[in-house]
């Protein structure tokens, strides 16, 4: 094994540094129009939800949302707060990797987000780095306040790096909330920056820290997001089948088309992948290599076969006070934290219809998905409907999709013909379903049909 | 986090005031117009050997082609360049290349003959002196061949060495080739006058092919180990299997030389610059040739980019349709080696933030009729079917007098990017703090216009690096002025 283990004294030491170099007056300060202020600080309280507006936490979400009208109009809100800093991950094979990465503090009481994640009394986002990063998940119609706390870095004091958050895809952006350093600005270490985004358009999209992009994505920062259509909830009949959840508003008018999106259950899955030696240069204060960067794990939200099928975190968000509830065999880092609480395995009941968001976010290489048994439609790519300017819609049909880092494309998946059983999706570059060395592994995950 | 490209920035500075100087009178891509006979267009080029500067500072040994036009750049013509002049003809038009193989045989090495293909073109006809290689007529070290086609469909294509392209494409022998369609006028593509970009026009006779502005992206990458072994007579040495490209390009340049303008003085052999400038509601045609062999997810942020074209043909479901009716919107499309793909980004029009993206209420007004003369913008708003925007400065009135929905952390809290604008809002500057608290350097402001600036680049963000220098690489800025800045 080329991993070179941080010494315990090591890890302890750096953190009394960290505690240093943090300025004294870092404020951890999360806007949310869902919550009320702390009367003595003014500053809102994630734990005071305003009645007034309906504020309440949404476990399929993790965001808190509301709405309530003003002089602007009516107001539907997400609120979600994450933290940005570095920790552990486990591959497939059982290797630890250093990674930096986000973390969902939503709810979380503003004097602790800059505790330890792994605080046993009152975990904050400290070393507490997930990957794929807690999904976000909003509707169009909502305006998302994401509120981005730098924790920093506890293994490389000596990084002062800022953090951001690309929504990448995002239309008709502003740079203030793009993410893009250059033309942007990042937060500090120990502070908060709240990004607004109207969501308009539905669709798959991601996101990742922009910051010094080839490092901080090889390192792990980035996740899945997607916008659900104001279709949602709004049935529509296609194929002789009733739906009521849509990729996208495919019933602007009525038509033969309308509902052609519909499925009853989604699922995102977005490619990433590590290069250890890279991540292990970054871990003992190496230069980095981005030449000569080369992606051995290559996941999928993640994980490697076969921790991708392990339903530890397929549910919920857990409530902001609670821990992530009890897992048969929860994937957990060196640090004995749960770091990897996006799935992979995808279940759907004989009939039903399944919405892939498959998303890369891979820093070198193009990657081939392949399903074996089961046709993929594909209705959707860059966060819009295949659908050409005088209503023809191109969707096709395959076994196949590539994407290089960035891409996304929308799958349906109908097992109304299907046996039931397990079907499998991987990578069909086939030196890529490994873990590391470790054969057998990798980019595959399953797709279990139950009767 | 190290090693950080800090020192180059002053060098590539000012970009935007450089860039708005430095106008020439060229309002559309710098391009080589050849010479017109009639209908015939002719370009000579000669293949030579010459170097070019990377984003790390290093230079390298390139081949590339010279024009015997003259340029901004090069009075006198002749001048080897990478990639190659930009051929830029119309739509039936009967295109003549002549080349001369002028690639020195460096001691050490064969001598090496070189050739040219038009991938997207019927029916290549070669005459003059040469040998017939395997997929070309070459000329001999010292030869002229000449090469001609009819350009009898619209569209972006590339060309390339069709002699050892392994070698010669990766040494600089590769455009790009613009043809424009001789149609405009016709009811699919009738003319905008927009004042602001009287350069406007149509990439295809169709009415979604309609840009404001134009702009080249050409997409290489480079393996510097190959360059040394031909520069030091080992050119024997140069294994395929071997090659590991360390520096990727647009137009021959890397980040963050691509902001440079075209023809900068300091980059005489890369003369095109690759930094897309536009107003709110004014499209941009971005022109994607892949000149290298490897593929690039190119992204654009800011918003989707529609792709309307492929290979020089309109993703349409039949010429009858009038317009790409099979486009593909998407915010990230792969570059893929000897393909090219036309695409509309825009208009950006700032709809729907939520909040008022001109500044401050009351700073500004917005009405949706013409209350401020001279409504430069309201042929452009027709032919876009918009509705509810000021017609003088394009605000979406709708969002009038909103203010941004969340406070700004304390400058002291944020780290401030060199194409950051100093505030929010478009066109209006904020103070940013003369020092950067994390890395004591100056902050050294490249957005005085303070324009919205929004990163194009590739995605495999490995690529974002110039020979191991983070940042570099296949990556530009572009950046949204308001109308009060003309853009050449």
């Amino acid at each position: 094994m080329r991993a070179i283990r941080l010494s315990a004294c090591r890890a302890v030491l750096t953190v009394a540094m960290l505690s240093t170099s943090l300025p004294a007056a870092a404020e951890v300060n999360i806007q949310c129009p869902c919550l009320l202020s702390d009367p003595v600080t003014g500053k809102a309280d994630p734990a005071r939800l305003d009645p007034a507006k309906g504020a309440h936490f949404v476990g399929a979400t993790g965001n808190i949302e509301c709405s309530y009208r003003d002089a602007g109009g009516p107001h539907q809100v997400a609120c979600k707060a994450l933290s940005a800093g570095d920790g552990h991950v486990q591959m497939g094979d059982g290797s630890d990797i250093y990674v930096f990465g986000f973390r969902q503090v939503t709810g979380v009481p503003t004097d602790q987000v800059l505790n330890m994640a792994s605080d046993p009394a009152a975990p904050g986002g400290m070393r507490g780095a997930q990957t794929s990063a807690p999904t976000i998940n909003v509707q169009a119609g909502q305006e998302l306040y994401l509120s981005l706390t730098n924790v920093g870095m506890v293994e490389r004091p000596d990084l002062f790096d800022p953090h951001t958050v690309h929504y990448h895809g995002f239309p008709n952006a502003s740079s203030i909330f793009d993410g893009e350093p250059m033309a942007s600005i990042a937060v500090n270490m120990g502070e908060t920056l709240t990004y607004y985004y109207a969501n308009v358009e539905p669709g798959t999209y991601m996101y990742h820290c922009h910051v010094e992009a080839a490092e901080h994505l090889q390192m792990g920062m980035l996740g899945n997001l997607y916008v659900r259509p104001q279709q949602d909830g709004t049935p529509q009949t296609f194929g002789g089948k009733r739906y009521s959840t849509f990729a996208y508003n495919d019933c602007p008018t009525p038509g033969p088309m309308c509902g052609s999106t519909g499925y009853d259950v989604s699922y995102p899955i977005q490619i990433t992948a590590f290069d250890p030696d890279f991540h292990h240069a970054d871990n003992s204060y190496n230069d980095l290599d981005f030449a000569g960067m080369t992606d051995t794990y290559v996941l999928l939200n993640g994980r490697g076969y076969p921790d991708t099928v392990n339903p530890c975190g397929a549910s919920a968000f857990p409530a902001p006070t609670a821990g992530y509830p009890a897992c048969t065999a929860p994937i957990l880092n060196s640090l004995g934290i749960r770091s990897q609480e996006t799935s992979a395995l995808i279940t759907a009941t004989r009939g039903q219809k399944v919405l892939l968001r498959i998303s890369s976010l891979a820093t070198v290489d193009f990657y081939t998905l392949t399903l074996l048994g089961l046709p993929m439609q594909v209705v959707g790519q860059g966060a819009r409907q295949l659908k050409g300017p005088t209503g023809l819609t191109y969707y096709y049909d395959t076994h196949s999709l590539t994407l290089g880092g960035g891409e996304a494309n929308d799958v349906l998946i109908d097992t109304s013909n299907a046996a039931p059983g397990t079907y499998f999706l991987y990578a069909s570059n086939l030196n890529y379903l490994s873990n590391d060395s470790q054969d057998f592994g990798g980019v595959m995950t399953e797709i279990v049909v139950a009767p | 986090m190290r090693p950080k490209l800090e020192g180059s920035w002053p060098a590539a500075g000012l970009i935007a005031a450089l860039m708005l100087a430095a106008t020439s009178a060229q309002a559309t891509i710098a391009s080589d117009p050849g010479t017109l006979q009639g209908t015939t267009r002719t370009f000579h080029l000669t293949a030579t050997d010459g170097r070019i500067s990377m984003g790390d500072g290093e230079t390298a040994y390139v081949w590339g082609y010279a024009s015997q036009s003259a340029t901004p750049g090069c009075p006198t013509g002749g001048c080897l360049q990478y990639p190659g002049p930009t051929l830029d003809v119309v739509q039936g038009e009967r295109v003549v290349v002549t080349l001369t193989n002028r690639i020195p045989t460096l001691p050490g090495n064969a001598p090496a003959n070189t050739s040219l293909l038009f991938p997207g073109q019927s029916a290549t006809a070669a005459a003059g002196a040469g040998v017939q290689g395997a997929l070309a007529v070459e000329a001999r070290p010292g030869e002229t061949v000449s090469y001609s086609f009819v350009a009898s469909q619209p569209g972006t294509y590339g060309y390339y060495s069709g002699t050892r392209p392994e070698l010669q494409v990766e040494m600089g022998l590769v455009g790009a080739l613009i043809v424009r369609p001789n149609t405009i006028g016709q009811a699919a593509c009738p003319t905008v006058a927009n004042p602001s970009a009287p350069a406007n026009g149509y990439a295809y006779c169709a009415r979604n092919a309609y840009y404001d502005r134009e702009y080249l992206f050409l997409f290489s990458e480079m393996d510097p180990v190959f360059h040394r072994l031909v520069e030091f007579g080992q050119m024997a040495q140069v294994d395929d299997t071997l090659r590991h490209a360390t520096a990727w390009f647009i137009n021959g340049r890397n980040f963050p030389d691509t902001m440079a303008p075209d023809f900068a003085a300091w980059l005489p052999s890369q003369p095109y610059g690759a930094m897309p400038m536009m107003h709110p509601l004014e499209s941009v045609l971005m022109r994607m040739v892949g000149g290298g062999r490897d593929l690039h997810p190119f992204h654009t942020h800011g918003q989707n980019h529609l792709v309307i074209a492929r290979d020089g043909r309109l993703l349409q479901s039949s010429p009858a349709a009038g317009l790409a009716d099979l486009p593909i919107s998407d915010y990230t499309t792969t570059a893929v080696p000897g393909q090219t793909v036309d695409a509309i980004w825009g208009p950006w029009t700032g709809q729907q933030l939520g909040w008022d993206v001109y500044g401050s209420p009351g700073s500004h007004a917005c009405s949706t009729t013409c209350a401020a003369p001279p409504c430069r913008l309201t042929n452009l708003l027709t032919f876009l079917g918009q509705t509810g925007f000021d017609p003088t400065t394009g605000e979406w009135c709708a969002d009038h007098g909103r203010p941004i929905p969340v406070v700004l952390p304390a400058p002291s809290k944020l780290t401030f990017g060199q194409m950051y604008g100093g505030s929010p809002y478009l066109g209006i500057g904020g103070e940013i703090p003369p020092i950067d608290p994390n890395t004591g350097s100056y902050h050294s402001n490249q957005n005085p216009f303070s324009g919205l600036s929004f990163m194009w680049h590739s995605h495999s963000e490995r690529e974002l690096t110039t020979n191991n220098i983070f940042i570099g690489g296949l990556a530009t800025m572009s950046l949204v002025l308001p109308y009060s800045v003309p853009i050449p």
